[in-house]
């Protein structure tokens, strides 16, 4: 599995928020499951070997977490923590399934009808699933776009995991200016990633 | 104008709390609609510029597993603290903390009894209390002296520049063992018999 390139930077801003959540800011954990998710998703799908299977995974494995954190003490990082807590949610899942899809032989017609495209879904909660090579691209093609300050501010934080202070003194700017940079190169890609949603609306 | 200005402050703050940068003091307030969209745009460019995306991203990921924290009940294992317990509870903690001095006093009175008694029942063969009360310094009381271990045995001193003084300067340099060894047993003897008094004393009284 490829690591953050610098996971010890992202582990302490974790430690900041998980410390929140543990004190009962229950929206702080929203920035984990954010920063995370994919992450863990991926994880949960390498074992599983199917989307929809591994996003309910996946989504157990955060709440797990979430019900735990209580007992995290912060010996290792957030993440190692919670890529446990993955790996053996998605073991137990396949235990339980394997189990489960002997029975579900019998009714194999009706469980394939709910198949769409390979992928199961909630009528509750309605997965907006994407493509994720297509987007990639786009993603990396307003990177090659965007102004060189701009793109190296978003480059050092979200590749390289460097905190604000250290992208400040990198590109010897005050930090307000590295906060600036880095919110002006998102936007700029999300109005890239709007342009392909709308061109595959059209 | 002033408006889309501060909307585009709000979100510079949003992106640089999302990084765990400059988080606000207190509690974060749930993202509106429109923020949590932007919260999953970033989200998605961070993961595809480390190559972090599965084959296919739910999009609602976030907001399905944060439906269901906030119907969570975290397990917190932080101890409360003094000043945050109730009265009562309180007061039932400095209860048992005083209990606790209480057993370690009673239990250091029984050991202390126990050496006591040791002391005194090896104690046994040395001279009568009685020979010494005649001089003693504090008045006799029921025919015991609180004083004998100031008066008992004064011919013998256990201080060791006394030694040095009686002795020849050859021997200075050499102290003899066997002598000293004796002197600690009358010294020994002394402290014997006055806490062997002095239980008897208190046990008179």
């Amino acid at each position: 599995m490829k690591m953050h390139a610098d996971n010890e930077i992202a582990s302490s801003s974790d430690a900041e928020i998980v410390k929140r959540v543990q004190q009962g800011d229950v929206q702080a954990y929203n920035i984990l499951v954010l920063r995370y998710q994919h992450k863990v998703c991926e994880i949960a799908n390498k074992f599983v070997n199917n989307p929809a299977d591994a996003g309910d995974v996946a989504q157990e494995a955060f709440i797990k977490a979430y019900r735990a954190l209580g007992s995290f003490r912060g010996e290792s990082s957030f993440y190692t923590w919670l890529y446990r807590i993955t790996v053996n949610t998605a073991k137990t899942f396949l235990e339980g399934s394997s189990k489960h899809r002997y029975a579900l032989d019998v009714d194999a017609p009706e469980f394939e009808s709910q198949d769409t495209q390979g992928v199961l879904t909630s009528q509750d909660t309605p997965d907006r699933l994407l493509e994720s090579a297509e987007l990639e691209q786009v993603i990396f093609d307003a990177l090659q776009q965007l102004p060189e300050e701009l793109r190296q501010a978003i480059t050092l934080r979200e590749i390289e995991g460097m905190s604000y202070e250290d992208i400040a003194l990198v590109m010897k700017t005050p930090i307000g200016t590295v906060r600036s940079r880095i919110f002006r190169a998102r936007q700029f890609i999300e109005e890239r990633m709007a342009q392909l949603a709308t061109g595959k609306q059209a | 104008m002033q408006n889309n200005q501060t909307e585009t402050e709000i979100l510079e703050k949003i992106s640089a709390a999302f990084d765990g940068e400059n988080l606000p003091a207190g509690r974060l307030r749930a993202p509106s609609a429109e923020e949590k969209q932007h919260l999953a745009n970033w989200s998605l460019i961070g993961s595809a510029l480390r190559h972090e995306l599965p084959p296919k991203v739910d999009l609602s990921f976030a907001d399905k597993v944060m439906a269901q924290v906030e119907r969570t009940e975290i397990d917190l294992v932080e101890q409360p603290t003094l000043e945050k317990l109730p009265v009562m509870r309180r007061f039932s903690l400095l209860r048992k903390a005083g209990m606790a001095v209480v057993q370690i006093a009673v239990a250091a009175s029984v050991a202390a009894v126990t050496v006591v008694g040791w002391q005194t029942y090896n104690a046994g063969s040395v001279p009568a209390l009685s020979e010494p009360a005649a001089s003693a310094t504090i008045g006799p009381v029921s025919g015991l002296s609180l004083a004998s271990y100031q008066n008992d045995n004064r011919d013998i001193v256990l201080n060791l520049n006394n030694l040095a003084q009686n002795q020849n300067a050859a021997d200075r340099t050499k102290p003899n063992a066997e002598m000293l060894r004796q002197m600690q047993q009358k010294e020994l003897e002394r402290i014997n018999n006055y806490v062997r008094g002095y239980v008897l004393h208190s046990a008179a009284q």
